[in-house]
Order: C-alpha cells, then sequence, then structure tokens
C-alpha cells in the first residue's frame, strides 16, 4: 500500500515537472514567436509603405506589383496572428509544436513575399522575353498561338484581334508553333 | 501611452537583469546575436534618418493645401496618427539600442538572447513607425499635388499601415511582459 502511494506520489511529482518545464518553455517560445510576429508585422508595414511609394510615383506596374506583395505579406501577417494564438492557447506540446510549424510557414510567407519570390509570381517583368517564369506576352510576343487564333477567328471571324497599342494586330503576327 | 510603457519596460528589463549580472556570458553565438541586431537596428536608423530628411519638404506641402479644401482635415489626422507614430519610433529606436548593448555583458546565453529580442521588438517599433510617417507624408504630397488616383491607394495603404505598426508595438509590449515574467525581481 505504502509502495503503491510512493509510485502515485513519483508519478504526479513526475507529470508537474513536466508541465512545468513545459510551461518554462512554452514562455520563451512565445516571446520569440511575439519577436517573429513583430517582424512580419513590420515588414507589412514596409509593404504598405512601398505601395505607397509606387502609387505616388503613377507607375501602374509598380503599383501591381506592390500590391501584390503588400496582400501577401498581410495575408501572412493574419496566418501569423493566428498561429502565435494558438500557440498561447496550447495545451501539450504537440499543438504547441503544429502552431510552431504555422507560424514558421507565415515567417517564410511573409518573406518570400516581401522580398518579391512568391509562389506563382507572374509580375516581374510583365512579359518581357528571355527571363524563365515570365508569363507568355499575348500583345507582343505570340506563344503557342495557332490554336488560339483559330478559336479566336472561328468565333469572331469578323474581328482581327488589333492591339489596342496601335502595333501589328494579334491576328497580323506570326503564330508560334503549339 | 504605449512608448511610455515601452521604455519603462526597457528600464525595469534592465534593472532585474541588472541584478542579476555577474561575469558576462562569453558564449560563441554572442557575437552573432549582436550581429543579427544590430541589422535590425540599421535597418530602422536608416528608415528614420530617410523620413526625417522629407519631414521640412512634407510641411511646406501641407501648408500649400488650403484649410477650406476638402481634404484638409483628413490630411491633419493622417499626419497627427503618423506624428504619434514616429514619436514612439524615436523613442524605441533608442530602447533597441539600449537593449542591444546589454547583449555582450549578459551573464548567461538565455539573458543575452532576452536582450537580442528586447532590441529586435523595438527596432520593430522603430521601422515601422518610421513606414508610418513616410506613407503619412506620402498623402500629404498626393494631397498637395493633386494626385487623385494614388490618394486613394495611399489612403487604405495608411490605414493598413497604422494596423501594421499597432500590431508591431503590441507585440512589442508582450515580448517585454513575458520577458519580465521570466526574470522577477527579486
Amino acid at each position: 500500500m505504502k509502495k503503491h502511494h510512493f509510485f502515485k506520489k513519483a508519478g504526479l511529482v513526475a507529470i508537474l515537472v513536466a508541465m512545468t518545464s513545459f510551461v518554462q518553455v512554452k514562455a520563451a517560445d512565445t516571446a520569440a514567436a511575439n519577436a517573429s510576429l513583430a517582424e512580419i508585422a513590420t515588414m507589412a508595414g514596409q509593404a504598405q509603405a512601398d505601395l505607397a511609394s509606387a502609387a505616388s510615383s503613377g507607375d501602374i506596374n509598380a503599383v501591381a506589383e506592390a500590391t501584390a506583395r503588400a496582400d501577401a505579406v498581410t495575408a501572412a501577417l493574419g496566418e501569423a496572428v493566428a498561429a502565435v494564438k494558438a500557440m498561447a492557447d496550447a495545451t501539450d506540446e504537440a499543438a504547441a509544436a503544429s502552431a510552431e510549424a504555422a507560424l514558421e510557414s507565415a515567417v517564410q510567407k511573409a518573406y518570400e513575399a516581401f522580398t518579391g519570390q512568391m509562389s506563382g509570381d507572374t509580375g516581374g517583368t510583365q512579359g518581357e522575353s528571355g527571363k524563365p517564369g515570365d508569363p507568355p506576352n499575348i500583345y507582343d510576343t505570340p506563344w503557342k498561338s495557332a490554336g488560339l487564333r483559330s478559336v479566336g477567328k472561328g468565333m469572331y471571324p469578323i474581328a482581327n484581334f488589333a492591339s489596342s497599342g496601335g502595333g501589328a494586330g494579334y491576328d497580323e503576327r506570326d503564330a508560334t508553333p503549339e | 501611452m504605449n512608448r511610455h510603457s515601452c521604455i519603462s519596460l526597457v528600464a525595469v528589463a534592465g534593472l532585474v537583469f541588472g541584478g542579476v549580472v555577474g561575469a558576462a556570458y562569453a558564449g560563441g553565438d554572442t557575437d552573432q546575436l549582436v550581429s543579427k541586431v544590430n541589422e535590425s537596428i540599421a535597418a530602422a536608423e536608416v528608415a528614420v534618418k530617410g523620413v526625417r530628411s522629407k519631414i521640412e519638404t512634407s510641411k511646406q506641402q501641407l501648408a500649400s493645401i488650403p484649410e477650406d479644401s476638402e481634404l484638409y482635415a483628413e490630411v491633419t489626422q493622417v499626419i497627427a496618427d503618423a506624428s504619434g507614430k514616429w514619436k514612439a519610433a524615436t523613442v524605441a529606436l533608442e530602447g533597441a539600442k539600449k537593449s542591444a548593448g546589454m547583449i555582450a555583458s549578459a551573464p548567461s546565453e538565455e539573458l543575452a538572447q532576452d536582450y537580442a529580442l528586447l532590441a529586435r521588438v523595438h527596432a520593430g517599433v522603430a521601422l515601422s513607425g518610421a513606414k508610418v510617417l513616410e506613407t503619412g507624408l506620402l498623402f500629404v504630397d498626393a494631397a498637395a499635388n493633386n494626385k487623385t488616383e494614388a490618394l486613394g491607394i495611399i489612403r487604405k495603404a495608411m490605414k493598413d499601415s497604422l494596423d501594421a505598426a499597432a500590431q508591431v508595438q503590441s507585440s512589442c509590449d508582450r515580448v517585454m511582459k513575458l520577458i519580465a515574467e521570466k526574470h522577477p525581481a527579486s
């Protein structure tokens, strides 16, 4: 009976020690997590200033790019806020680890968006040729357009898909092979 | 006011940590910590200096906007909001430098890292505050020069920038509270 009581007490102490240690680690992690959150929010503020600067310059392309970056950083900030809250609310190590991973992901997304490494970023050179990952430029560089052209002709037999910029119409330029 | 609590907590943290200072921690990571923190502070300093140099021009632009202009009230409100963040930024920059200066003399790695965190978040408050003012000055410029298309974008950017700065300040306050709780005065 005494032995059983000892093991029960020792088990309780072990649980308390583990919990205390988790709480201490969590406090340290929460401080670091909040510092990371502050850094993402700082990036969001910088991205907004960049957007304002682009708007002030009147450069439409720069505004589009800055808007995409600012939106992506703000989205990452939202994810980070949720992750830090989840971290604070975590009652076990698994939940804390999951929240920490979500925060790391948000930090990465914010950094990539802020530095212009967004996944799916089709801004870049606005279709100038020669750079990998650029979107096809349907206005100046026909790109596998033969099929598209025939569809266009079929739908709009009279239209010539003229360029609004005054250059050669879409229908008047050479198509690239499919 | 947040900036007051920010600075006073830095001072409190200094006192709390000061009580346990014995021999300085000479761990190998200290140089790296200091280096990273100095990068954050340098970025904040550049932003603060950059926007400070634009204030005079902006004052002249503000003076050129007629008081009966429909934008006048909005511009003065933007300047008031930006001014609050700017003051907090300049105070926080000093706080960041103070905290950074304590890293090398911290008696343990844990304390060194806590000072580094304090320095980082204060540098963030400084940088985000400078960016709010920068955005605010761009709003004044757009209003003074009738950049009507830009105004709408800058207006929204200003609001989002203020929200971001508030988040930075809130995170800074939270970090200071957590660190103070970790090192209760004995």
